[in-house]
C-alpha cells in the first residue's frame, strides 16, 4: 500500500510541475514590456486598425483572467494558439518539426551516451594512463569549444564531402531508400558536432563515479573470488557506478525535444531548435509560448521516468 | 598448507610488514592480533595477492607449496576462493549493494565449476533459504556476516581467512556469528586464519595466537599461554586493555556513594511512527556519577540519549535536570544544552575535516556567545583533555591527529562549555586497545577533578565494568535492570542481562 502512495506522490509532483510550466508559459509572455502586437508587427507597414484586428484575433483585447482561462482550456484540448509568422496552429508547426529534431538530437544523444559511458569506464579503470589523459583532454576541449564554431570548422574541414544545409535535397528520387540515404548523408555533420560537444559530460560523470567505486571493498571481494579483471569491472563496478550517470542521461533526453538551437541553426536543420531561433527573431509570442510548454513538459516527464527507472536499477531506492 | 617466509611489504618507502614468518597446518586455527596499522590485514590480503599495485611484496607466500607471488594470473584466479577464501568484514561494504546475495554466493561456484547449492550454504550458516533473494541492505549486520561466511565456504576451500569478521557487531550477534564460524571450521576441518584487534574474540575461536606490532610478528604460541604469560610488552598491553568483568584490577572507578540527583528521567516514552523506541524509562544520574546504559543495537539506547539531550521530543514522560524540567525550546533549552554535552563514537566523522582544532573546540563558545578570551579558554579545555602543550595542537587539522587525539579534541569541545553532564555514545568503540585505556582514564580523571557526571552508552559490558558506578540494561525500549555495577554484572537478575553477559567473549 505504501509503495502505491509513493508512486502517486511522484506522479502528483510531476503533474504539479506541468501545471507550473503552463502557468509560467502564460505569464512569461504577458510581462514582456511593450505591446506584443506592436513588437510582432515591427518593421511591417501596419495601421492602427489592422493592429486592433490582430488583437481581437489573438484575444489580447480581453481581460487577463479571461485570456488565462481561454489559454488553459485550449491547452487541455491540445490547442496552443496560432502562430503569427506561420499563420497556422502552433501545435501543427511544432509537431511538424518534432520528427527532424528527434532524428538529429536522438541519434547523437544515443551515440554520445554510448561513447561517453564507454570512454568514462575505460579512462577510470586505467586511471592516469595515456588513454585516460588523452580521452579526458580531448573531451574537455570539445566541451569547451563553442558549438557553432565547431560546426563551421567541421563544414570547412570536410569540404564538399557532406552536405551542410537542410535535411534532404530537392532532387533526390522519391523512393524510401534514396530518401533515407539522403537524410543520413545530411545527418552526418550536425550529429557529429552534437556528439563531440555533449559526449564529454557523460564521460566525465561516468569516470568520476567509477573512480569513487574503484576502492569499494566489494570489488576486493570479487577479485578474491577469482574473477577476471574485466568481469570485476562489468559485473560489479559498472552497475554501481552507472547509477549517477542515469539521472544525467535522462535529464538530457528531456532536453532532446528542445533541440539543439545552435547546431540546427548552423546547419539549417528543420527541427525545433531552428524553430526556436525563428520564433525568437519574429518575435512570435504564441509560438514561443507553445515551444516553452512542450519542451519544459518533456523535461518533467523524462525526470519522472528517470526516477522510476532508478528505482528499478538500484534496489536500495524504493520509488514504486 | 600456508607458509609465509620472510614476508615484507612496502608502500613506497613505508614498510608496513617486516620479515614475517608464519605456518598454518590443515585444520589449525590461528588468530592474528594487532592494532590498526600493525600490518595484520596486509598479511591477510597478501595471501591471495590482493594488495594494491603500489605495494611491493618481498619474501615467499606458499599456499599448498606454491608461491602465490610467482603464479600466473590464470593460476592465481583458479587458486583464489577455491584453495583459500576470505570472510571480509561484511557489516561494511564487502557485498555488492545492487546484487542479490544469492547471486553473490553462487558467483564463485559458477566461476570455479564447483557443485553445491546456495540453499545448503545458507542453511549451514543458519539463514533461511529465501534470504538468497535479499539485497545486502535488507539484511541485518549479523545476517550479512553469515552471508559472507556462506560465500567463503562456497567452493570448499581448505583455508579460510577471516578479517575482523565481527567488528561493528554487538556482543550478542558477535557471539552468534563466532559460534557459526567455529562450528563450520571444526566440522569441515578447515584451516582458519582469523584477524582481529580484539584478543578475547581470538581467544574464543583460535587454538593458536600470533601478535603483530608495527609490522613485525612479536609473539606466537598457544592462545592460553600467550594471554596468560605474554612475553612481549605489547601483548600484555593488548590483553590488559580488554577488561575482564569481575576482576577488581580492571575496575578503575572509585564508586561514589548515593549522590543527590542531577538528571532524572520519569516515565519517558518515544515513538517513531507506530514503533515505540523508548518505553516508559525511569533513570537517575547523580551529581558526578557515571552511569552506563548498556544494550544491543536497536534497543533504544541512542534514542533515549537524544531525548535526554533535548534533541527529540518525548511522546510522554519528562526529563528533569537539576530540579527543573528540561524546556522544549527557546533560550532555556539552549542554556540546558550547554550543561549537557555529547561525545560521539567515531571522532573522525564527528570532526569537520576542514576545521582546525581551535575552530572545532571554539565552535561551542561561539554558538553560545560565551565572553572571554576564546583562545585561552580553548587552550585550557584542550589541556584538560590531555593534549599538552595546547599550542602544538590548536592549528592542526583532524587528519594530522591519531584516533585517540581526535577523540580528545571532541572531548575538549565538550569541556570548553564547562558542562555538568557528558553523554558519551560508544566513546571508545572505534579506538585501538592501547588508546582505549587512556580515554577511559581521562573520563575518570575529569569526574574526579571537575565532578563531571557521565552517561556512557555502550554495548560493551567490559567498559561498564571499568568505568561506571551504576549500570542500566536496556532491552526493546525498556530498562530491564539497573543497579550498582557489581550487583548487575556479577549477580544479574534479569534473563536478558544474563544473556548479554554470556555473549561476552572471555580471554
Amino acid at each position: 500500500m505504501r509503495l502505491g502512495v509513493r508512486l502517486w506522490g511522484r506522479l502528483g509532483g510531476a503533474a504539479l510541475s506541468l501545471v507550473m510550466v503552463a502557468v509560467l508559459g502564460f505569464f512569461l509572455f504577458r510581462v514582456v514590456p511593450g505591446d506584443p502586437v506592436v513588437s510582432m508587427t515591427r518593421g511591417r507597414p501596419t495601421t492602427a486598425a489592422m493592429q486592433a484586428e490582430l488583437r481581437t484575433q489573438f484575444g489580447l483585447d480581453r481581460p487577463l483572467h479571461e485570456q488565462f482561462w481561454n489559454y488553459l482550456t485550449s491547452l487541455l484540448r491540445g490547442d496552443l494558439g496560432t502562430s503569427f509568422t506561420f499563420r497556422r496552429p502552433v501545435s501543427e508547426v511544432i509537431l511538424e518539426r518534432l520528427g527532424p529534431t528527434l532524428l538529429l538530437v536522438g541519434t547523437s544523444t544515443v551515440i554520445a551516451v554510448g561513447l561517453g559511458l564507454w570512454l568514462g569506464v575505460r579512462a577510470a579503470w586505467r586511471r592516469d594512463s595515456a588513454f585516460d589523459r588523452a580521452a579526458t583532454g580531448v573531451s574537455l576541449t570539445l566541451w569547451a569549444v563553442p558549438t557553432f564554431w565547431l560546426g563551421m570548422l567541421l563544414m570547412m574541414a570536410t569540404g564538399d564531402l557532406f552536405p551542410s544545409r537542410g535535411m534532404r535535397d530537392t532532387d533526390t528520387a522519391p523512393d524510401f531508400v534514396s530518401q533515407a540515404l539522403d537524410v543520413g548523408h545530411h545527418l552526418v555533420l550536425p550529429s557529429l558536432t552534437l556528439v563531440a560537444v555533449v559526449c564529454a559530460e557523460y564521460m566525465l560523470v561516468m569516470r568520476s563515479s567509477l573512480l569513487e567505486e574503484m576502492h569499494a571493498p566489494y570489488l576486493t571481494t570479487a577479485r578474491a573470488k577469482g574473477l577476471r579483471d574485466d568481469l570485476v569491472r562489468r559485473r560489479h563496478a559498472v552497475p554501481n557506478a552507472v547509477l549517477p550517470a542515469i539521472t544525467l542521461v535522462f535529464l538530457r533526453f528531456g532536453l532532446v525535444v528542445a533541440g539543439a538551437i545552435t547546431t540546427e541553426t548552423v546547419f539549417s536543420w528543420p527541427g525545433l531548435g531552428l524553430l526556436f531561433y525563428d520564433a525568437l527573431t519574429g518575435p512570435d509570442y504564441f509560438l514561443l509560448q507553445g515551444l516553452l510548454v512542450v519542451t519544459a513538459g518533456a523535461v518533467v516527464v523524462m525526470n519522472l521516468l528517470a526516477e522510476l527507472l532508478y528505482g528499478v536499477l538500484d534496489p536500495r531506492v524504493k520509488v514504486v | 598448507m600456508l607458509e609465509l617466509r620472510n614476508l615484507t611489504v612496502h608502500y613506497g618507502h613505508k614498510r608496513v610488514v617486516h620479515d614475517v614468518n608464519l605456518t598454518l597446518a590443515p585444520g589449525q586455527t590461528l588468530g592474528l592480533a594487532g592494532e590498526s596499522g600493525s600490518g595484520k590485514s596486509t598479511v591477510a590480503m597478501s595471501v591471495l595477492r590482493l594488495l594494491p599495485r603500489t605495494a611491493r611484496v618481498d619474501g615467499e607466500i606458499l599456499l599448498d607449496g606454491d608461491d602465490v607471488q610467482a603464479m600466473s594470473w590464470g593460476r592465481l584466479r583458479a587458486v583464489r576462493w577455491a584453495a583459500a577464501s576470505i570472510v571480509f568484514q561484511g557489516a561494511m561494504h564487502s557485498l555488492n549493494p545492487v546484487r542479490r546475495v544469492g547471486d553473490q554466493i553462487a558467483e564463485p561456484m559458477r566461476l570455479h565449476g564447483t557443485t553445491g547449492s546456495v540453499r545448503e550454504l545458507l542453511e549451514q550458516v543458519e539463514l533461511p533459504a529465501e534470504k538468497a533473494r535479499a539485497y545486502p541492505h535488507e539484511l541485518s549486520g549479523g545476517q550479512r556476516q553469515r552471508v559472507m561466511i556462506a560465500m567463503a565456504l562456497a567452493c570448499g576451500p581448505r583455508l579460510v581467512i577471516a578479517d575482523e569478521p565481527t567488528t561493528a557487531l554487538d556482543v550478542v550477534v558477535q557471539a552468534q556469528v563466532l559460534s557459526v564460524l567455529t562450528r563450520l571450521v571444526a566440522e569441515q576441518d578447515l584451516g582458519l586464519l582469523m584477524i582481529s584487534h580484539d584478543l578475547s574474540v581470538l581467544a574464543e575461536t583460535c587454538a593458536d595466537l600470533a601478535v603483530m606490532y608495527r609490522g613485525e610478528l612479536v609473539e606466537r604460541g598457544g592462545t592460553r599461554e600467550v594471554i596468560a604469560n605474554p612475553r612481549h610488552p605489547h601483548t600484555a598491553a593488548l590483553a590488559a586493555a580488554f577488561p575482564v568483568i569481575g576482576d577488581p584490577a580492571h575496575r578503575w572507578v572509585e564508586p561514589v556513594a548515593a549522590p543527590e540527583p542531577l538528571l532524572q528521567v520519569r516515565g519517558l516514552a518515544v515513538d517513531y511512527g507506530r514503533a515505540r523506541a523508548v518505553d516508559g524509562v525511569d533513570l537517575t544520574i547523580g551529581r558526578g556519577e557515571i552511569v552506563a546504559l548498556v544494550g544491543q543495537s536497536g534497543s533504544g539506547k541512542t534514542t533515549l540519549a537524544r531525548t535526554i539531550m533535548g534533541l527529540r521530543k518525548p511522546s510522554s514522560g519528562r526529563v528533569i535536570f537539576d530540579g527543573v524540567p528540561v524546556p522544549l525550546g527557546g533560550k532555556a533549552l539552549k542554556a540546558f544544552r550547554r550543561q549537557v554535552q555529547l561525545v560521539l563514537q567515531d571522532p573522525a566523522s564527528a570532526l569537520n575535516p576542514r576545521h582546525t582544532v581551535l575552530d572545532a573546540v571554539a565552535e561551542g563558545l561561539r554558538v553560545h556567545g560565551i565572553p572571554g578570551d576564546e583562545e585561552s579558554l580553548v587552550s585550557a579545555a584542550v589541556e584538560r583533555a590531555e593534549l599538552r602543550p595546547a599550542d602544538l595542537y590548536l592549528e592542526s587539522l583532524p587528519h594530522e591527529l591519531s584516533g585517540g587525539q581526535q577523540q580528545r579534541v571532541v572531548i575538549a569541545g565538550a569541556l570548553v562549555l564547562q558542562p555538568r553532564l557528558l553523554v558519551a555514545d560508544e566513546p571508545v568503540a572505534s579506538l585501538d586497545a592501547s588508546v582505549r585505556g587512556e580515554i577511559v582514564a581521562l573520563l575518570l580523571r575529569l569526574r574526579r577533578e571537575l565532578g563531571l557526571a557521565s552517561l556512557i552508552i555502550t554495548h560493551d559490558l567490559g567498559l561498564a565494568w571499568q568505568i561506571a558506578d551504576r549500570v542500566a540494561v536496556m532491552h526493546q525500549g525498556k530498562i530491564v535492570e539497573q543497579g550498582s555495577v557489581e550487583q548487575v554484572l556479577l549477580n544479574p537478575t534479569h534473563d536478558y542481562t544474563r544473556a548479554l553477559l554470556r555473549a561476552v567473549p572471555q580471554v
